[in-house]
């Protein structure tokens, strides 16, 4: 047996799988993110068939349920109850779903593609430009997360549209440093320089080596993004920051008034607390599972 | 030692101004203005007029941000308009509350974290381990706000055990010298005092404190289980140390070094997750003091809190710095 | 505690130890004898991978968790370390038997100055007074030429060169007398220059104090005036064992001539080629059921491929574990060629 069959035989036994299929398959045995992805299904299957699961509209006061101009509990009519403003909670419950989810998906793309832009010119240019960058980004990212975003709400007013811009440009900084960090290490890695020694021009080494490699962080975070998005938002609706318009279900804003509902519907304090949390550690229980399978390091092990 | 803290205290000058001339900018643009606030269904473009002249807003902008610069060095803060009350006597009373809590919420999440973490790490892959690993992500999923309801309708409106709201009985007339009121039970000799203050602390501090209980539960673990990996705990053991020894010289004060790093970090989320809290508990700190003023649009309240906040903030990542250079020897050698 | 007439002061027999991983068990090392009497100086060698730190680790009980010995003994004095509790254990960690390692700025703590480490071997084995194992410890400093060692006592490991670092460990490993101390590749991580300067240390020490030393190295070089007897490991067993002289002149087993041969030599004539052991080391993933060296051997017989060979004395003093061994002067032969090209 030559040298080199042997070495060849000896590659073969490692088993090449792509990383991709690693990853899912490493992941899918992962239990926490496995309830991680039921809870998000529940949450989007909410989300969906909203209009089907609610037996009442989420912004139709039904002053009936009122008792003596108390919101109420549960009951048969009311499966969650109703709240101050005679609307039923279980509606709101199951519509709120579609705003947080639309509120996670929008403004984690919106700091998503401002910070892939930013960190990919500020990887790629380097030097005045980078730094320039960079600086802005640690202004940004000195702020506590949350504050930034009252302030700018603050700024901009009320209403979900602003929410999620607020929101979205806290994140911006976070993904630049991600991609930009990303970026810098692929560049100069030794099996890029190999790559380039050995001739292979610069386009193909970015699509084949550095994406995959510079993509895994950035899918983890964005989907622990997901999560950061879901509270902020909901702190600021709890802070009555979020909406403009005092109908729309959002469940943070479903909050405001919970001090004054612990007393007589305790339930109604809890249940869009409940929704939210589950809705967060969903996202985080996915995004740890992904960055566990992800992880390179336990890339070729089984 | 003494050149790194000058160095770094010098670098402090610009980052201040540029945070004066971003709460400058952001105060002056809030929609809304001053005058609606204060003139509410009143105001008439007359009035509006003679308000603006009558606190300089018609002056440029540049020479306002000069006014706003002289009057912040002499420690002018402005008056706010809910209460009448000048800035700096608000902060007087709201700040000391704000910093027993997180004091008191940072004492629980290191008290707690820190054992729990460790403790996971060395029964890594065991069901505590993983009890501990899921709670921690639980304390970083559920949002504080939600944590203190259910803690507050659990412990105070339910069982009763612990009041409400407030920092303490509301019936109580104390003196204060020192708007610490943990300090001043001691100074009193108040043994009701100190109770009082302290069962009024004791929910809002851990709503505010899981979430740094939850991240330095997780970084201890992690910590301890890399640093337990390490060549020189095995030359520790190989030296016949006894296994109490090994852990607390060796293990844990390397293990430990990295949370301090993300001490600056957690400051920030207690800011952040005071003015919930706070809310929650009607608990007359920083944090509902400018919850509120965003709401009344009070804005010397937001100029000068912010401001007094910023500088605060950028003190303590400061302190922080320092403290991390002076507990790893690596560093402070270098 | 004295040993029974004619008992080895650190005997270890028939040693076997397995790691436990998530692809399996690695049998790292499969029946592994040897022994060492005060003052004698023994060498094992091999690549990594083939065994030979893990049973030093494994005697003294230092596995990591997923290792175990599964059988054998490893006896000091006459008591079996590895049936011993790790209270008994620890007691003779570092103050019978030390162990020097590898890398000595990994393997001290860049929190704790020196003087510190040092003084906690000192302080737990001993009953000393912080100040008689503060001058100890100065003592030791110096005995290892450390200059100013009163003043460094009170530095950190990142203060010391690499070579510094190195001395301190020795001082560490001895600092309670030990009878027998095993340093596990003491010059690997250090320059060339350095290396040497280590190694005469060490060996002054050793000698000064009657010490048994058990060098556990890759590098044939480092053994030739460290050690008087040799053992050649490879694939988790030993598979030769001779004196130092006897395995330098007249290597028997193929592995060992091909370690010998895979060194370029400075008098080799010009144009001569290089002769690398062609293949990679063993995966041990599975228990040994041939000769080990079989797949990269070019002397292999059928016997190789079906059985494990034993080691087998071949003059006195010298065993081999092979079904073909070299003849005896083939490595003589093969130098005078390099030479003459």
């Amino acid at each position: 047996m030559s040298i080199a069959q042997l070495e060849a035989a000896e590659i073969a036994f490692e088993q090449p799988t792509g990383l991709w299929r690693d990853a899912m398959h490493r992941f899918v045995r992962n239990p926490g993110a496995m309830v991680g992805v039921f809870f998000i299904s529940a949450i989007v299957f909410c989300a969906i068939f909203a209009p089907w699961l609610a037996q009442h509209a989420p912004d139709q006061p039904d002053y009936s349920a009122l008792h003596n101009g108390f919101p109420t509990g549960p009951s048969a009519k009311h499966w969650f109850g109703v709240d101050t403003n005679a609307y039923d909670e279980f509606a709101r419950i199951v519509y709120g779903a579609r705003i947080s989810l639309l509120v996670g998906v929008v403004t984690v793309a919106i700091g998503l593609s401002a910070g892939l832009v930013l960190g990919s010119i500020a990887g790629f240019v380097g030097g005045t430009i980078d730094a320039v960058i960079m600086r802005c980004m640690d202004i940004m990212l000195a702020i506590p997360g949350f504050l930034f975003a009252i302030g700018l709400v603050a700024l901009l007013g009320p209403g979900l549209r602003n929410v999620m811009l607020a929101v979205g440009i806290v994140q911006v900084p976070i993904f630049a440093r991600l991609l930009r960090g990303s970026i810098l290490a692929q560049r100069e890695s030794d099996y890029v320089l190999a790559a380039r020694a050995v001739g292979v021009r610069s386009p193909s080494i970015l699509v084949a080596h550095v994406v995959p490699n510079a993509i895994s962080p950035v899918i983890v975070q964005a989907t622990l993004s997901m999560a950061t998005a879901i509270i902020d938002v909901a702190g600021l609706g709890f802070l009555g920051l979020a909406l403009a318009n005092p109908a729309t279900a959002e469940w943070g804003s479903m909050l405001t008034r919970a001090n004054d509902y612990l007393v007589s519907t305790p339930f109604l304090a809890i249940i869009p607390g409940l929704a939210i949390l589950i809705s967060v550690l969903g996202f985080n229980l996915i995004g740890d599972g992904l960055r566990e399978a992800l992880d390179p390091k336990l890339r070729g092990r089984v | 030692m003494l050149r790194f803290v000058v160095r770094r205290l010098f670098a402090l000058i610009p980052i201040l101004f540029g945070v004066s001339l971003l709460v400058f900018f952001w105060v002056h643009n809030l929609p809304g203005g001053p005058t609606d606030a204060l003139l509410g269904e009143r105001s008439t473009p007359a009035l509006v007029k003679q308000y603006k002249e009558q606190f300089g807003l018609n002056q440029p902008l540049p020479i306002q941000y000069v006014k706003y610069v002289r009057s912040l060095l002499e420690g002018d803060l402005g008056t706010s308009i809910a209460t009448r009350r000048s800035v700096t006597t608000e902060i007087r009373t709201r700040f000391p509350a704000t910093i027993e809590l997180a004091l008191m919420a940072m004492i629980f999440a290191t008290a707690v974290g820190i054992p729990l973490g460790f403790v996971a790490a060395k029964r890594h892959g065991g069901v505590s381990d993983h009890a501990t690993l899921f709670l921690s992500l639980l304390g970083v999923s559920i949002p504080v706000f939600f944590l203190a309801i259910i803690l507050k309708y659990v412990f105070a409106v339910r069982l009763g055990w612990l009041p409400t709201v407030g920092r303490e009985d509301i019936l109580a007339t104390r003196q204060h010298p020192t708007n610490f009121y943990f300090l001043d039970a001691i100074i009193e000799r108040d043994p009701t005092a100190w109770w009082d203050s302290f069962k009024h602390l004791l929910l809002p501090a851990i709503a505010l404190g899981s979430i740094p209980l939850a991240i330095i539960t997780r970084i201890t673990r992690a910590s301890v289980l890399d640093v337990q990996n390490e060549d020189y705990v095995r030359t520790a053991r190989a030296k016949g140390l006894p296994p109490r020894e090994v852990d607390r010289r060796h293990v844990l004060r390397n293990a430990l070094l990295p949370i301090t790093t993300v001490l600056g970090l957690q400051v920030g989320l207690l800011l952040s997750g005071a003015v919930l809290t706070e809310t929650v508990f009607a608990y007359p700190g920083m944090g509902s003091w400018l919850a509120d003023g965003i709401g009344n649009r009070d804005y010397p309240v937001l100029e000068g809190g912010i401001m007094f906040l910023a500088i605060v903030f950028v003190l303590v990542n400061l302190i922080v710095d320092i403290s991390y250079a002076v507990i790893n020897p690596r560093i402070r050698y270098s | 505690m004295s040993s029974a007439a004619g008992e080895p002061l650190f005997a270890v027999d028939g040693l076997r130890v397995e790691f436990w991983t998530s692809r399996g068990n690695i049998y790292a090392v499969n029946g592994v004898s040897y022994a060492v009497n005060p003052g004698d100086t023994l060498a094992i060698v091999g690549e990594s991978g083939s065994g030979k730190s893990v049973s030093a680790l494994a005697a003294l009980g230092l596995l990591p968790r997923a290792g175990r010995v599964v059988a054998g003994s490893a006896k000091y004095q006459g008591r079996d370390l590895v049936r011993l509790s790790d209270r008994a254990m620890r007691s003779l960690r570092g103050k019978d038997i030390a162990m020097i390692f590898q890398d000595p700025m990994t393997s001290l703590n860049p929190v704790l100055t020196i003087g510190r480490q040092i003084r906690e071997a000192l302080q737990t084995h001993l009953d000393l007074s912080k100040s008689e194992a503060l001058s100890r410890t100065a003592d030791l400093l110096d005995r290892v030429g450390i200059p100013s060692p009163k003043a460094r006592l009170k530095d950190y490991p990142h203060q010391f060169s690499g070579g510094m670092r190195q001395r301190a460990m020795i001082a560490m490993a001895l600092a309670c007398e030990p009878k027998v101390v095993i340093a596990d590749e003491p010059t690997t991580a250090l320059d060339v220059t350095i290396q040497a300067q280590i190694l005469e240390l060490l060996r002054e020490l050793v000698t000064e104090r009657g010490t048994a030393l058990i060098l556990i190295t890759h590098d044939l070089g480092v053994v030739a005036g460290m050690c008087e007897r040799v053992n050649v490991m490879y694939g988790g067993i030993f598979v030769e064992t001779a004196s130092a002289k006897q395995l330098f002149a007249r290597p028997r087993h193929p592995y060992t001539l091909g370690l010998l041969q895979s060194v370029p030599r400075l008098d080799a004539a010009r144009g001569g080629r290089l002769h690398p052991i062609p293949g990679a080391p063993r995966n041990m993933l599975s228990p040994p059921s041939a000769c080990p060296f079989q797949p990269r051997c070019r002397f292999e017989v059928d016997l190789s491929r079906q059985e494990v060979p034993p080691l087998v004395e071949v003059e006195r003093g010298h065993a081999v574990a092979c079904f073909n061994p070299v003849p005896e002067d083939e490595w003589a032969r093969d130098r005078a060629e390099v030479v003459a090209g």
